[in-house]
C-alpha cells in the first residue's frame, strides 16, 4: 500500500447546498438561496481558500460545477463519493446495488449493475464502490480532485458488516488514484475508530461529528471522546455547530481540545466565510 | 412547559441478556439498514438475510455480513427467534405470516401489505406475535409531541393539519417505477396521524395527477373517531424540498403546536389583557440521544430497539402502542378507501 498522506487541516464543505444536514430546513433553504448564482459560490470558494481552507469537501452538484466553471484559479477538492441520490427514498434497491450505465443520466436510472448476468454474481462492496466512484468522478469536472472521502453511505454499510477488506481496498484504490489524502466519512465515528484500531488500518483521515452537545456522536459522546483520546487515525470533525445550537468557535475549540487533526465547516455553518474561517 | 424530558433507562434494550437471533427478510434499502442496526446492537444477533431477488441477494452477499443470505425464509426459521420483514409491501404479509406460523416474533415494516385483505388476514394468522413499525412514528420530536398530547397539558386538539412536501417528480427520470405520492409519503403520514390522534372514522379526499399515472398531490379531510377533524396535504411536486418535510400543526385551547423533524414549537394562547406570551421551542438536537448506530437518522434504531425490549419481556405489542399491528392495518384500509373516493382531477369524494 502506498504511503499515508497528511490530513487536511481545514475543509470548506459545500455538500449542504443540496444534501441533508443537521441544520434546520429554514437555514438550509436560506443558504441554498444565497448561493443560487454560481458566481456567489465561486467567490465564496476563493475566499475560503484565501482564509486558510486546505480544500473543498464536495459531491458532484450542478451548483458546484457551474461555480467551478466560472473560476480561473485552481480549487483543490476532496471528493465525497459515492453520492446517494436525493430520490433514494423512493426506491427499494440500495443505491449502491444499482448504477446507471456509463453515459446515461444519473438521476432516476436504477439499472442493476453489470446487466442481467452481472446482477446475479456476488460482487463485493469494495468493487461496487470503486466502480461507482470512477463513474461519478467526471461529474466533478472541472474541479481538481486532490483526494477522496468515501461517503458515509458506503462507509457505514461496510462498518456495520465488519468488512475489514473494504477499508483496505478503498485506501489502496484511493491512494493509487489520487495524489492527496484518502479517508472515510462516517455517521458512527466511535465504532469506526474502534474497528480501525482493531484492524490496524490507518486511513489518511476520517470525517465524523464532534461537538460539545454530543450531537451525532455515535454510539455515545463518551465513547467518541474516549476513542479520540487513543486513536492514531487523523480525525476531521464535522457538525461543529450541532445543528446551529452553538457557535462555530465553540465547536472548533471543543473538537481541538479532543485532539482532532482538522475541521470541516459546511456552508450552512457560516455567515461570513472569510472572517469565520480565518479564525479557525 | 418542559419540552425536553430526561432519558429513561427503559428506553434501551438490556444488553446483558442473550441476543435475539434475528433474520431480516428483504434486503432492499430498508432491509440493509435494519441489518446494519442488528449487526451493531447488543440486543440482537444477525442470524441471516432473506431475499427472493437474485440481484439483491448478490448485493447482500457482497456487503459481507457475517450471516447467511438465503432465497427462502423457511431455511432460516430454525435458527432464529425473530424475523424483521422489510421486503416490498406486496410480499410482507406472506413472509410475516410464515414466520408467525412458525412461532417467531415478527416485526413488519409499515404498510404491512398493499392489499387490505392480506393485511387483515395477517392479524388472524399471527395474533399477538406480529408487530409493525413506521420509522417516522419513532422520530423523537413526533414522539415528544404524542407525550404532550397524551399528558393533556395542552388540552384536547381542536384542529390538526399535516403537510408532507417533497421535490421528487421533476425531470424525465425522477419518478419511481412503482407507486405514487400516496404510496411513498401518504401512507407514513396517515400512520403518524393515527399514532398521534387516533383512528379515522371517515375521509373526504381529492387528488391531482400532474406528471403521469398515479397521484402527485392529494388533500384529505379526516374525521377521527374521537370527533375532531384533521387535514392532510401530501405532495411530491413542491420545489425546495430535497429532504422531505412533514409538518404538523395542532390547535388546542391552550396553544398552537407546530412540529416537524426540525423542531417542536408551542405558542401559548394569550390570556385576558396579555399582549405577549413566551413561546417554547426545542430542536431534535436538544432531545436525549438514545440510538447507538446512525442509519441516516435514529428512528429505525429506536423502532428495532423497542421490538427487542418487547421480545425480551415476551410481550405482545401493546394495543395502541408504537408497534401495534392494527395501526398499519387501519392505515392500509384507510388508504384503500381514500383511493376509492378520490377523484384524479380535484373533485372531492367521501367515505364514512
Amino acid at each position: 500500500m502506498t504511503a499515508p498522506r497528511s490530513a487536511p487541516r481545514l475543509l470548506l464543505g459545500v455538500t449542504s447546498l443540496d444534501g441533508p444536514t443537521r441544520a434546520t430546513r429554514d437555514r438550509q433553504l436560506e443558504v441554498a438561496a444565497r448561493f443560487r448564482e454560481p458566481e456567489s459560490l465561486a467567490v465564496t470558494l476563493v475566499k475560503a481558500l484565501e482564509a486558510g481552507a486546505t480544500a473543498v469537501w464536495a459531491s458532484p452538484s450542478p451548483a458546484l460545477r457551474a461555480a467551478m466553471g466560472d473560476l480561473k484559479r485552481r480549487v483543490p477538492v476532496i471528493a465525497r463519493l459515492p453520492l446517494p441520490p436525493a430520490e433514494e427514498d423512493l426506491h427499494d434497491e440500495p443505491f449502491l446495488a444499482a448504477a446507471p450505465p456509463a453515459g446515461a443520466p444519473r438521476a432516476g436510472t436504477w439499472n442493476v449493475e453489470g446487466g442481467a448476468l452481472g446482477a446475479l454474481l456476488p460482487v463485493d462492496l469494495a468493487s461496487r464502490v470503486t466502480r461507482r466512484i470512477e463513474r461519478e468522478l467526471p461529474a466533478l469536472a472541472p474541479a481538481v480532485i486532490e483526494g477522496l472521502g468515501v461517503s458515509a453511505a458506503a462507509t457505514d454499510l461496510a462498518l456495520a458488516a465488519g468488512q475489514r477488506k473494504f477499508f483496505d481496498r478503498l485506501l489502496q484504490f484511493g491512494r493509487s488514484r489520487f495524489r492527496g489524502p484518502v479517508g472515510f466519512e462516517t455517521a458512527n465515528l466511535g465504532l469506526l475508530l474502534e474497528r480501525l484500531a482493531a484492524w490496524k488500518i490507518v486511513p489518511d483521515f476520517v470525517v465524523g461529528p464532534v461537538n460539545p452537545l454530543g450531537l451525532g456522536m455515535k454510539p455515545t459522546p463518551e465513547t467518541v471522546k474516549s476513542e479520540l483520546a487513543t486513536t492514531s487515525v487523523p480525525v476531521i470533525a464535522c457538525e461543529l455547530r450541532a445543528g446551529g445550537l452553538i457557535s462555530l468557535a465553540e465547536g472548533a475549540a471543543f473538537a481541538r481540545a479532543h485532539g482532532v487533526a482538522g475541521l470541516l465547516t459546511e456552508l450552512v455553518d457560516l455567515d461570513d466565510v472569510r472572517d469565520e474561517m480565518r479564525e479557525l | 412547559m418542559t419540552l425536553v424530558t430526561p432519558l429513561r433507562a427503559d428506553r434501551i434494550a438490556d444488553a446483558h441478556a442473550a441476543p435475539l437471533r434475528t433474520v431480516v427478510a428483504g434486503t432492499g434499502r430498508l432491509g440493509l439498514q435494519a441489518a446494519c442496526v442488528l449487526a451493531t446492537h447488543e440486543g440482537f444477533a444477525l442470524a441471516g438475510l432473506v431475499e427472493s431477488r437474485a440481484d439483491l441477494r448478490g448485493f447482500a452477499r457482497g456487503c459481507g455480513f457475517d450471516a447467511p443470505v438465503e432465497s427462502r425464509l423457511a431455511r432460516l426459521l430454525p435458527v432464529c427467534d425473530a424475523v424483521i420483514v422489510c421486503a416490498p409491501p406486496d410480499a410482507r404479509a406472506a413472509l410475516a405470516g410464515e414466520a408467525a406460523a412458525a412461532g417467531r416474533a415478527v416485526l413488519v415494516a409499515h404498510p404491512v401489505s398493499d392489499s387490505r385483505d392480506d393485511a387483515r388476514a395477517l392479524v388472524v394468522r399471527g395474533p399477538g406475535r406480529v408487530s409493525t413499525f413506521s420509522p417516522a412514528a419513532f422520530h423523537p420530536l413526533y414522539e415528544r409531541t404524542r407525550e404532550l398530547l397524551v399528558s393533556g397539558e395542552l388540552g384536547a386538539p381542536e384542529q390538526v393539519h399535516v403537510s408532507v412536501y417533497a421535490s421528487r417528480v421533476f425531470g424525465p427520470h425522477a419518478r419511481p417505477p412503482h407507486g405514487d405520492v400516496l404510496d411513498h409519503y401518504g401512507t407514513d403520514a396517515l400512520f403518524l396521524l393515527d399514532r398521534l390522534f387516533g383512528p379515522v372514522a371517515s375521509v373526504e379526499a381529492s387528488g391531482h395527477q400532474l406528471y403521469g399515472e398515479g397521484f402527485d398531490e392529494a388533500h384529505a379531510r379526516l374525521v377521527h373517531r374521537s370527533g375532531f377533524t384533521s387535514g392532510l396535504d401530501v405532495s411530491w411536486s413542491v420545489p425546495g424540498y430535497p429532504r422531505p418535510a412533514t409538518v404538523i400543526e395542532v390547535k388546542t385551547p391552550k396553544g398552537h403546536l407546530l412540529v416537524s423533524d426540525d423542531a417542536l414549537e408551542i405558542a401559548p394562547v394569550l390570556g385576558p389583557g396579555q399582549t405577549e406570551a413566551e413561546g417554547t421551542r426545542v430542536t431534535a438536537a436538544e432531545l436525549p440521544a438514545v440510538a447507538r448506530f446512525d442509519t441516516g437518522g435514529d428512528e429505525l434504531w429506536l423502532a428495532l430497539d423497542a421490538f427487542a425490549r418487547q421480545c425480551r419481556a415476551d410481550a405482545a405489542p401493546a394495543a395502541d402502542g408504537p408497534l401495534d399491528l392494527w395501526r398499519s392495518v387501519r392505515v392500509v384500509e384507510l388508504l384503500a378507501d381514500l383511493r376509492r373516493v378520490v377523484s384524479p382531477h380535484g373533485a372531492e369524494g367521501r367515505r364514512s
